[in-house]
């Protein structure tokens, strides 16, 4: 579904991504974790479209994101880390917007809107401007936009910040449904615990390299997602010094 | 504390000339010394008008021992000047900048913020001021030799009087931010506010000419109710003559005002920095919506925005409206307008540049509207929505082009359609005209947007900032009107081998292929710069 390969982005003269490659199947949920400034999110960046980078290949479902971008736009939905919406839009007319431009009927987006919002609980602020929004409300209306138009693949960035408990257990069950659906999901998270429990496979990048990747028993073997990622970290400290 | 509050203020207004682009990189000695010139230019420019009206002025009243009423007429326009220049910008800048949450979580004192918002705020009012007041003073040391005291004091009232006009529309921005929770259309409301103020200063500007002769011609009389009507001006003018005890009474005078406005504002400004916006709450009731084409959806999304935003509408719009009040004047002084303009035309010998004169004036107000130019500096952080999403950058950059059109080229043809048929221009130049008029709106459009994608600022605490103080606005705005000057000097080129339809399709050719230029750039390497932004 989502094919990276020898990603390479640097800005000025540090490589910010250096010579990644990353294969996220259909049906994976997929784990991108990091220290701040790791490379992650310019990863994640490049991977929607948004980021234009100096090597190496980015694939849609075989599509190139740099050579049919607007096809490899169609199959994705993208959540960032800091849900920045229109704030002059209210809620519903926002929610219509990526409709329309995703081509979704009006039948199927009543629908979603009516499903998604329901389940977090946003049904009644669908009238008020964004701007009234709390984070976490931006954050959701920013997750059911994403689901409007079922994504093949959704990329996400941080997308459990300023989301409250049970919004965050939907957004896990959600992404799980996905999967079960033949889509697959691409995140980053600073929570190891979460990748701990929901990801097929996780991806550990330091210093815009993979450090390691694989299933996730393959990462962590008998120890924890924490103390696989604190000893690469330490390790790979160590080895600079 | 306050010092560096201060100091990051006074950083956030010197980002326009320093700082460019979405990464906020430092702009090159040459662009800030570009940057320089022109915003010296501009006010230049206008102290330039203001120093012809001072020295209209000057003379008659101090022969007539009134120099006090001269500084106090022009420290009263200097005050209405740094208001209207001022007011658009304060309630933004005051209760909507994006980092008053940030800095109230800091242990700062809220009268510290609130102060430090003020006093570049403060700077705003004084280069306005300064554009009246400057040229005020100069133009009296020229002509009457004055007293070092004089000097001085008019020296201190250019610093002091701009906390008037400071206080005043920080009053009326506390007033907006007192209403702005319980009004469903704010941005309409401020708009209309905003428009009354308008008027208000173009009832003055206009009758300022018979104001000032009937003024010089009774200046005893209207100096003695001034005296009393606005005694702060009249002390004012006292100072600025040399009167110690003039200068010291505006003095404490101005600074009582302020001082009492800023403890008004200070007592709940965290109550109104902090009020959720949004307008009253609205209850969601669904609806059967339409699905539409990408290009209605972001047109419309387009002009949400416009009529969304109090900021944009009124800067980047007005143009429209006065166009649209100039169309209903012609209507109503039909007999007035055909009768003088004609004879006007007729001494000058040049009745056949008639649609000429009126494609130039409506072409004028036109570029008052740069509905393009901050447009995608408007985009700011949200900008990630469009470039994620499966659309064709050209389709966004070509829905910030028909807002454009749409906002000014009905108003415009409407102008000038009336204008044509009041002044009985024949249908055969009538028809050119207003090609030239459409052409000249296309144009404008491609122009101000390929300009914000030179020149664009997606980093900014308020709107106000990508709106006003945009590189890319300044020179929309100023290249309109040089164009217009342009078009218009040509014509005393070539007007005696041409007839003014015949110049006029020459115009359109002209316009029509440099829009056409400026279309195919966008097309391509605009919205391959949109892309990547």
């Amino acid at each position: 579904m989502l094919n990276i390969q020898h990603l390479t982005k640097t800005y000025g003269e540090k490589k910010a991504v250096d010579d990644l490659s990353l294969h996220i199947a259909p049906g994976e949920i997929y784990g991108f974790i990091g220290h701040n400034g790791a490379g992650k999110t310019t990863t994640i960046k490049a991977c929607c479209g948004i980021l234009q980078f100096d090597q190496g290949e980015i694939l849609i479902d075989g599509l190139s994101i740099r050579q049919k971008p607007l096809q490899c736009k169609a199959k994705i939905a993208y959540i960032p880390d800091n849900p920045d919406l229109y704030e002059f839009m209210t809620g519903i007319r926002y929610l219509n917007f990526i409709a329309d431009i995703f081509g979704v009927s009006a039948d199927d987006r009543r629908e979603r809107i009516h499903r998604y919002a329901d389940l977090f609980e946003l049904t009644p602020s669908l009238a008020q401007s964004v701007s009234a929004y709390s984070h976490g409300m931006k954050q959701k209306l920013a997750i059911i936009s994403a689901w409007l138009h079922r994504p093949q693949l959704i990329i996400m960035d941080e997308p459990f910040v300023g989301l409250d408990p049970k919004a965050s257990h939907l957004l896990k069950e959600m992404m799980r449904e996905v999967c079960r659906e033949g889509g697959a999901i691409f995140f980053s998270t600073h929570v190891l615990e979460v990748a701990e429990k929901l990801c097929d496979k996780v991806a550990i990048i330091k210093a815009g390299r993979l450090i390691r990747s694989g299933t996730m028993e393959e990462v962590r073997g008998d120890a924890s997602l924490e103390e696989v990622f604190l000893e690469l970290e330490d390790g790979n400290a160590r080895s600079a010094d | 504390m306050l010092g560096a509050l201060i100091k990051k203020q006074m950083l956030e207004s010197l980002s326009l000339l320093t700082r460019g682009s979405k990464q906020g990189k430092s702009r090159s000695t040459g662009a800030i010394v570009g940057i320089g010139i022109l915003f010296l230019f501009v006010f230049a420019s206008i102290a330039f008008c203001f120093a012809m009206m001072a020295f209209s002025i000057c003379g008659p009243l101090v022969s007539a021992g009134l120099g006090w009423l001269y500084f106090a007429l022009m420290g009263s326009l200097a005050t209405l000047f740094g208001v209207i220049g001022s007011v658009f910008t304060t309630y933004n800048a005051l209760y909507v900048a994006k980092d008053n949450e940030l800095l109230l979580a800091m242990p700062i004192p809220p009268a510290y913020l609130l102060f430090s918002r003020m006093v570049g705020l403060y700077l705003v009012s004084l280069l306005f001021e300064a554009m009246v007041m400057l040229p005020a003073c100069v133009v009296y040391w020229a002509l009457v030799l004055p007293s070092v005291a004089g000097v001085i004091f008019s020296v201190l009232t250019l610093l002091v009087l701009p906390l008037l006009a400071l206080a005043i529309s920080c009053l009326l921005g506390w007033l907006l931010a007192l209403i702005a929770p319980h009004v469903k259309h704010k941005s309409i409301v401020v708009a209309l506010i905003s428009v009354a103020f308008f008027v208000l200063y173009y009832m003055v500007a206009f009758r300022l000419s018979d104001l000032m002769q009937s003024l010089i011609a009774n200046s005893e009389a209207l100096g003695e109710q001034f005296r009393t009507a606005l005694f702060l001006f009249y002390q004012m003018g006292m100072g600025a003559e040399g009167s110690v005890l003039g200068f010291l009474l505006f003095v404490l005078i101005t600074g009582g005002i302020f001082a009492i406005v800023y403890a008004v504002l200070a007592f709940n400004f965290v109550k109104l920095a902090t009020n959720k916006r949004g307008g009253p709450k609205s209850v969601y009731r669904e609806k059967r919506t339409k699905a539409r084409s990408q290009g209605s959806a972001l047109l419309s999304k387009e002009l949400s925005r416009f009529w969304g935003s109090s900021v944009y509408l009124l800067n980047s719009g007005m143009g429209s409206l006065f166009l649209i009040v100039g169309a209903v004047a012609a209507l109503v002084k039909a007999g007035w307008i055909s009768e003088n303009i004609t004879a006007f035309l007729v001494q000058l010998g040049m009745t056949d540049m008639l649609p000429l004169l009126i494609c130039a004036v409506v072409c004028m107000v036109a570029s008052m509207n740069i509905v393009t130019a901050p447009s995608v500096s408007l985009e700011g952080s949200s900008i990630w929505i469009l470039q994620s999403l499966p659309v064709d950058p050209w389709k966004v950059l070509r829905a910030k082009l028909e807002l454009h059109v749409l906002i000014t080229a009905l108003p415009a043809v409407v102008c000038t359609a009336v204008l044509l048929a009041v002044l009985r221009v024949s249908l055969f130049d009538a028809v050119f005209a207003v090609l030239a008029v459409c052409l000249f709106v296309l144009f404008c459009a491609a122009f101000g947007l390929v300009m914000n994608l030179l020149f664009p600022n997606l980093k900014w605490n308020s709107e106000a900032v990508a709106v006003k103080q945009g590189m890319s606005t300044m020179i929309a705005m100023f290249g309109g009107w040089g164009l217009v000057l342009l078009l218009g000097g040509g014509w005393f080129l070539v007007g005696s081998f041409l007839t003014a339809a015949g110049y006029l399709l020459l115009c359109s050719l002209l316009l029509a292929a440099a829009s056409a230029l400026l279309l195919w750039r966008l097309r391509r390497w605009g919205s391959r710069r949109f892309a990547e932004l």
